[in-house]
């Protein structure tokens, strides 16, 4: 449609008249479907901004114009947040290939001790699962967590998944956002965290994959 | 390459989306008396002091009203000191579209008095293939008129707050 034919059909108000809320005549329903598809009807929703700003606006809008804006946020990594127990642990999404159901986990005979657990199929795969608790030295909780998953995590060519009490959500942070861990993480956290970042109240440790899967590799002997 | 959608009047202009700092409702201005008419005035962007041009009067001769969708678009402006901000008044800023910048044609017609205006394509999504002009920000002052404005600026800058 020209300018002019959307500008007449903008005076008659045809979405009444011809569109959905009238007989539905209209030829464009045909491919819009509905109204509010129609370049008509996005002109009309544009034409309640074009009228003249409320008392008060231009002054309100200069203020908030003229203040230097919050620092803005570089996200320069993303971390898939996870839960374990209390604790909140983020994991780069570069080694994240998946979060999948919590299922069985398949113990390996004679292999019980340490952080592994057994394996688990992964679309087929049988990948190692390890106990993401004991690595870092947290307790394992006593009840399972209705909302447990499996992260599949891959460095190279090596895949770990670990059973995790939650998953929330990916976050982006800034690199400079990143602080060193305080002393009150415990000794463990801390060798294979890469530093802690805020996320709403809590402190978020960054985990370091390096050092986890080396200690890791190191455990299967 | 994404530009930054402009109409105005019944005609799209578009700006190279890597220039624009941030768009923002149209905002109070303190005028500069005797500057040429397309100076809308003096804003204070996010703490800096921002010379406005009014793209409308610029464009179509006539100011840009008062309204609601009325925008500042805040752009970076090459200056021999480095990029500074410029502001860009106008009105039905909405859109943003990708454009294949190999589809612009040379308008035909140079304005001499309009260095600014650019090349000439079809949009790929607006009204069936609407034809919209580039608007080359570098190209925007004239020399007289960016030395009277960042002038304009340090003085302001000097002022105190």
């Amino acid at each position: 449609m020209t300018d002019e034919q959307i500008a007449l059909r903008l005076a008659g108000r045809c979405w009444e008249a011809i569109g959905v809320r009238g007989d539905r005549s209209c030829p464009e329903l045909v491919a819009a479907v509905h109204c509010r598809n129609c370049s008509v009807f996005a002109a009309a929703g544009r034409s309640l901004v074009d009228r003249p700003p409320p008392e008060g606006y231009l002054a309100e809008q200069t203020d908030n114009v003229a203040a230097r804006s919050t620092r803005t946020r570089r996200a320069d990594r993303s971390l898939l947040l996870i839960r374990l127990g209390n604790e909140w642990l983020g994991i780069d999404t570069a080694a994240v290939v998946e979060v999948i159901t919590d299922r069985r986990i398949h113990r390996i005979p004679h292999r019980t001790s340490g952080a592994l657990l057994g394996m688990v199929n992964v679309h087929g795969q049988l990948q190692l699962c390890a106990s993401l608790h004991r690595v870092v030295g947290l307790d394992e909780p006593a009840a399972r967590s209705p909302v447990r998953r499996l992260v599949v995590t891959r460095r190279d060519q090596e895949f770990w998944v670990f059973p995790v009490d939650e998953v929330f959500n990916v976050v982006g942070f800034g690199s400079d956002e990143i602080e060193s861990a305080p002393m009150t993480v415990t000794a463990a956290i801390g060798t294979h965290t890469r530093g802690v970042v805020a996320w709403r109240e809590h402190k978020v440790g960054y985990l370091s994959m390096e050092s986890l899967f080396a200690s890791l590799r190191r455990s299967l002997g | 390459m994404l530009v930054l959608i402009i109409q105005i009047g019944p005609d799209r202009f578009a700006l190279d989306a890597r220039v624009v700092r941030e768009v923002v409702p149209a905002v109070a201005l303190r005028a500069l008396p005797h500057a040429p008419p397309e100076v809308a005035g003096l804003a204070t962007w996010r703490g800096e002091v921002t010379p406005v041009i009014d793209l409308v009067r610029l464009l179509r001769g006539q100011p840009c009203p008062a309204r609601m969708s009325s925008r500042l678009v805040v752009v970076d402006y090459p200056t021999p000191s480095g990029p500074r901000p410029l502001g860009l008044l106008a009105e039905q800023v909405t859109d943003v579209e990708r454009i294949d910048e190999r589809a612009a044609h040379d308008p035909g017609v140079t304005v001499p008095d309009a260095p600014y205006l650019g090349r000439v394509l079809r949009s790929p999504t607006i009204a069936h293939g609407a034809l919209i002009q580039l608007v080359e920000v570098t190209a925007l002052l004239p020399e007289s008129l960016r030395a009277l404005l960042y002038a304009a600026v340090a003085e302001a800058g000097r002022e105190p707050a």
